[in-house]
């Protein structure tokens, strides 16, 4: 049951698409900086394979211009 | 209010996460408010020191239902204040990999069986008798670690030399901060530094030689760019051989060439004297000047023999010695312009400018380790710039107890816990807190870590055991002792976590418990003892490696020398390792203040840690009141001021090897990637080794990035993916690798040159040729 945290860097042009975009993921929760183009995104899925996909669907977003992963794969004892 | 563990898990990843963007983007803000009660239902948070760096950041772990479930920075620790980088922020998930070692097991029939670990114990103690008995004392070898916690260290050295009687113990810290060791007591007459981290918070200047600290000492990088932020009069000096992230975030980068920063750092001192910036009340009270031997040699040979020979000289004969060092010379060794030297040298000499020299394995790792070193220490006790907050030169540590276990402890051949075996009243010392006769401590040192290996190859030494470190990855000229571990008559002891290539020639496999699987203390780089308490049980018959050797012990029958209880063994040997330093120059904590506080530093004397040795208002052990410091390590109170000229490397480009290989570690990745490379966001961000090539070099031998490239040095080749323009770049006639990779053993190309004083070998400098393949 991975959870991860991501910082992502938006392209300027896509900032609002992706954060609508990224707010409905039922998998991502975004917090957008209020004075940076940067966002925090927090993935939480229910298993390994999930969490692959939605990285990848991350990565490959064309309105990201950076994704940096941050803290993952907290592992949960009742795992 | 009450969360749930996920809501809780959740929370931490997004604090984590807003940690990580107020390092990155000062002044970020985020509208996300932290739930007002972190805990989740059932997690007890505990301290401990991280197990990743010498840094020695503070962790709180969360513990729950006998597991580690999180991790957070430790707001009350004074190295890192709640920061972590991303290795310790996963550190935990290093204890849960799959194939984790839980039984002991024996070399049967060339194959290795499970066994349960009272036989495992009872063959090694077999062996090490029948090894003494048909070979002597000296055949038997012990080889630890800067990651071993002090307990570990204390109870191999009371067995190595105190019980058996050899000296046949080091550990890995001598591949990396031997030449501190050296530096700091041919200097000042005692090792580890005068200042502690707390120097970034008063320092406007800092000099990074040969130090890409954003990734190998993030967390203390941060701290640095923090003070940039609020005092923007400061300024980052990044002298290093290659760009990294580092000379990105830098004022100013400065690229010099191999082994020239011998040259650089006396032409720095040639220019503080022309341009007077020289604090010749200070030299003259607390300086004095020696000269030693010169064209000392590189340790190639078996048994290579040097002793430096101190010499008197004066402040005339130095300023002399220093005219072969004007910029202008200095720039055709070096490549550093004579204005880059000029402008060094009036930062260093500029009166209202705090200056702070860091370092770490650029200039140990060097054939002249000792002597750059010492040069950097001349630059400060030439412009008085030490000893006080904000000033002074300071080594980094690599490993989280590289100072607090190798260093004090003294777990190398030439060490006791006080003072070193050649020196009678050390041994008696020794003996007395030993309770062992003062005859069985031995009076000569016998091998450095190279040498160590080397005798081993030759069969001098024909039992060795070895505890959490990873020697089949790390040794110089790798093939040769790899060889010599499978050579008919040897016996190797590997004490592990996992398999890694190093178990892969044992005869005898240990399980160890990891970190805080087992309680410990760590002594990180600014001389700050940390200790933690057993979190979690070890999985299988795993323990911990202290217990392990005093079991060996009680199998040899030194059970009088190690009479503990296995719950209380820690403390009892805290207890008697701390009599060794009771005095003001080096006292430690009490096993009670370690517990209650998150790392005290010392010499800690009537419950304050003191964080500018040899300052004569704050050290307690200063005597001389004639001045801002007393040296005390030196008889005379003074610190010596050394003539060392720039010396080549052994090994340089030619034609048939025309590139200088330089090898080291990357953010993400812990030493040689045995735990990290087992945590899965930490091998997804850098899931392999490559080798960092200039663009126009590649572009020359048609190469791109991800080719297939292999690199062959005179002792072997390996075929390597290319990279270009990543996270850093080495200049033209240059590359990098990271040796994290066990599936890519760089040290089988690295060459094993040692600086003949401190006998650390050079993993830094080597010449290679570069081929498409
Ligand atoms: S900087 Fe070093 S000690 Fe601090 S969290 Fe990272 S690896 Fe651990």
């Amino acid at each position: 049951m991975p959870v991860i945290s991501y910082l992502a860097y938006p392209e300027k042009q896509h900032r609002a698409t992706l954060l609508a975009e990224l707010s409905a993921h039922p998998y991502c929760e975004v917090i957008p900086a209020e004075n940076a183009d940067v966002f925090i995104v927090v993935t939480d899925t229910p298993d390994r394979q999930t969490d692959e996909t939605v990285r990848t669907y991350l990565e490959q977003h064309h309105g990201l211009l950076c994704l940096a992963m941050i803290h993952g794969q907290v592992e949960d004892p009742q795992e | 209010m009450t969360i749930s563990r996920r809501e809780f898990l959740k929370n931490l990843a997004i604090g984590s996460a807003l940690t990580a963007a107020s390092q990155l983007i000062p002044g970020v803000s985020f509208a996300w408010e932290k739930p007002t009660s972190q805990h989740g239902s059932d997690i007890t948070w505990k301290k401990a020191p991280c197990r990743f760096c010498g840094t020695g950041c503070g962790l709180l772990i969360g513990v729950s239902e006998g597991r580690a479930v999180a991790v957070k920075g430790d707001p009350q620790s004074a190295v890192n204040k709640g920061l972590l980088c991303v290795k310790g922020y996963h550190s935990i998930q290093a204890l849960y990999g799959e194939d984790r070692l839980k039984k002991a097991m024996i070399r049967k029939n060339g194959q290795m069986v499970e066994v349960p670990i009272k036989e495992a114990l009872d063959l090694i103690a077999q062996k090490i008798k029948e090894t003494i008995q048909s070979h002597g004392k000296d055949a038997v070898s012990m080889y630890g670690s800067g990651q071993w916690t002090i307990p570990d260290g204390y109870a191999a050295s009371k067995l190595m030399k105190g019980c058996i009687g050899t000296n046949n113990l080091e550990a890995n810290a001598r591949l990396c901060m031997a030449s501190a060791v050296t530096g700091f007591m041919t200097t000042f007459g005692l090792d580890e530094p005068m200042g502690c981290y707390e120097d970034m918070d008063h320092a406007d200047t800092f000099f990074l030689w040969g130090n890409n600290m954003s990734e190998m000492h993030p967390v203390l990088f941060s701290r640095i760019l923090e003070r940039k932020r609020t005092h923007p009069r400061t300024l980052i000096i990044d002298f290093a051989t290659r760009s990294t992230r580092t000379s990105v975030a830098a004022d100013r980068s400065i690229l010099f060439r191999p082994q020239s920063d011998l040259a650089v750092a006396n032409a720095i001192c040639y220019e503080l004297f022309r341009t007077q910036r020289i604090d010749l009340s200070f030299l003259q009270k607390h300086c004095s000047f020696r000269k030693g031997k010169t064209q000392i040699g590189y340790g190639l040979q078996d048994k290579f023999a040097f002793q430096d020979t101190p010499e008197i000289t004066n402040l005339d004969e130095y300023k002399k010695f220093l005219e072969d060092y004007t910029p202008e010379k200095v720039e055709k060794i070096s490549g550093v312009s004579a204005e880059d030297i000029r402008y060094m040298a009036s930062l260093y000499g500029d009166p209202t400018r705090n200056v702070v020299s860091y370092w770490c394995m650029g200039m140990n790792q060097h054939t002249r380790g000792t002597w750059i070193n010492n040069l950097v220490y001349n630059i400060h006790l030439l412009v008085g710039k030490i000893s006080r907050p904000g000033n002074g030169p300071f080594s980094l540590t690599g490993q989280p107890s590289a100072c607090g276990t190798v260093r004090e402890v003294g777990t190398l051949t030439h060490k006791l816990p006080k003072g070193m075996v050649m020196d009678p009243k050390a041994r008696k010392f020794a003996s007395d807190i030993w309770k062992v006769p003062y005859s069985r401590i031995p009076a000569k040192p016998t091998y450095d870590t190279v040498e160590m290996f080397r005798a081993l190859d030759r069969g001098d030494i024909r039992f060795m055991w070895i505890q959490t470190t990873n020697p089949m990855v790390t040794m110089p000229n790798l093939r040769r002792y790899r060889d010599a571990t499978k050579k008919q008559g040897r016996f190797i002891v590997v004490s592990e976590i996992y398999p890694t290539p190093t178990t892969a020639i044992a005869d005898v496999i240990l399980p160890s418990a990891m970190w805080i699987e087992r309680e410990g203390m760590f002594g990180n780089s600014e001389r700050r003892t940390q200790h933690w308490e057993k979190m979690v049980n070890p999985p299988g018959d795993a323990m911990s490696d202290t217990w392990q050797i005093i079991e060996v012990a009680r199998r040899l029958g030194f059970t009088k020398e190690f009479p503990w209880s296995e719950d209380k063994h820690i403390e009892h040997i805290w207890n008697e390792y701390t009599r060794f330093h009771d005095n003001p120059a080096h006292r430690m904590a009490d096993y009670e203040t370690l517990k209650r506080e998150s790392g005290v530093i010392w010499p800690y004397v009537n419950g304050r840690s003191t964080q500018w040795r040899y300052n004569t208002q704050l050290d307690p052990a200063t005597k001389r009141r004639n001045g801002a410091v007393d040296f005390y390590g030196k008889p005379e109170g003074k610190a010596w001021i050394w003539l060392r000229p720039y010396e080549a490397a052994p090994e340089e480009p030619s034609k048939d090897y025309p590139f200088w290989l330089n090898t080291g570690r990357v953010l993400e990745h812990w030493h040689t990637g045995s735990m990290t490379r087992r945590i899965p966001t930490l091998h997804q961000a850098v899931p392999a080794s490559y080798v960092e090539i200039h663009p126009l070099d590649a572009k020359r031998l048609n190469i791109r990035h991800g080719d297939k490239v292999k690199l062959t040095s005179p002792r072997g080749s390996i075929l390597i993916n290319a990279s270009l323009n990543q996270r850093a770049c080495p200049p033209l006639g240059q590359v990098f690798v990271p040796f994290f990779d066990e599936n890519y053993l760089i040290n089988e190309l690295t060459l094993d040159a040692y600086c003949p004083i401190s006998r650390q070998p050079d993993y830094k400098k080597c010449a290679v040729r570069v081929e498409r393949a």
